[in-house]
């Protein structure tokens, strides 16, 4: 009977985390963060530099990453998997700046 | 005898439970004088019991983990929102390509290969991707095409057809359901349509026409 009881306070741990993490809608603010920068990479001229505060407005943002055409923003201890792509001719490049990353757009 | 009892019962309960029942036939089988009062075959009982017990820690299981995944599955639909920036995509897109090709409101046919028609997105230096569609009409004053460009995938036009056809009739089309409406909405490819005027130079001649654009940018998933 213990067991049983473990067994199903388990399942539902499992299952109240899951809906706590979908609750907390840090997935809806990592997308924001990430369309956001893409679309900023995406508009943006070769030399041009914006950045991202760390204590931002949709969390704590914890790292921006730029690979693969795609950018990747860590919110809240969530690390994104997907990304977003972007499609900007120029090179990007984030670098980490004490309270902000800042992403540079320049020519190839 | 009472310990038979709570056996039995408990056995009874179970199969009860699981499969319907079983008769009082079945339960005394279980006993070593055919059911008549003698000794207990514990054994054979507490087996009955045991076996009942897994069944129905399986039924628990299985209803918890449904029940959890209908609470998990409400939260997510609740709490789970697509924002969708395509438009604005296809919008930076036209912008990109119409800087591309006319800088000045000058465009210079005179550079662009007639592969580089077919090509234009990867003409303009930008990362081809599978979720764009980019056409470009050159025509003159009079309306008549001079040239037309393109690149990517032209099936989403269609697609983005198809939606204006569901963004009228869509009610009929998915049973009157707006959720359903709201659901596929998702696939509804972002899209940019516009035309300006440009000077077309081709074969050293000079010439007032219009550029007329359309994008279109595809969901990511």
């Amino acid at each position: 009977m213990i067991i049983h009881i473990i067994l199903i306070g388990l399942i539902f741990a499992i299952f109240l985390m899951a809906t706590a993490e979908r609750a907390n809608s840090r997935g809806v603010k990592q997308q924001v963060l990430e369309k956001q920068i893409a679309l900023l990479v995406d508009s943006a001229e070769a030399g041009m530099d914006f950045e991202i505060r760390k204590m931002n407005v949709n969390g704590l943002v914890e790292d921006v990453e730029v690979r693969d055409g795609k950018v990747f923003v860590k919110v809240m201890g969530l690390a994104s998997v997907e990304g977003y792509p972007y499609f900007s001719k120029y090179s990007v490049s984030v670098r980490d700046d004490g309270d902000k990353f800042v992403v540079s757009v320049s020519e190839k | 005898m009472k310990f038979f009892e709570v056996f039995v019962s408990e056995g009874f309960g179970v199969w009860g439970l699981g499969f319907g029942g079983l008769s009082t036939a079945d339960y005394r089988l279980s006993t070593t004088d055919g059911g008549r009062g003698g000794r207990l075959s514990v054994f054979g009982v507490r087996k009955k019991g045991q076996m009942g017990e897994g069944i129905l820690t399986i039924y628990r299981l299985l209803m918890v983990t449904v029940v959890a995944f209908i609470v998990f599955s409400v939260g997510s639909i609740s709490y789970g929102h697509y924002i969708d920036v395509r438009d604005a995509e296809a919008r930076i897109l036209a912008h990109e390509i119409s800087d591309c090709l006319s800088p000045n409101g000058v465009l210079n046919l005179n550079k662009i290969s007639a592969e580089d028609y077919k090509n234009i997105i990867s003409y303009c230096g930008i990362s081809q991707s599978e979720r764009f569609y980019v056409e470009v009409n050159v025509v003159d004053s009079s309306e008549k095409e001079i040239v037309k460009m393109y690149q990517g995938d032209s099936g989403a036009l269609w697609i983005k057809e198809l939606f204006g056809k569901v963004a009228v009739e869509g009610n009929k089309i998915l049973n009157g359901d707006e959720k359903n409406v709201e659901m596929i909405k998702k696939f509804n490819p972002g899209y940019f349509k516009f035309e300006y005027p440009v000077f077309v130079l081709k074969d050293d001649k000079k010439i007032e026409g219009k550029i007329k654009m359309e994008v279109l940018v595809n969901h990511e998933f």
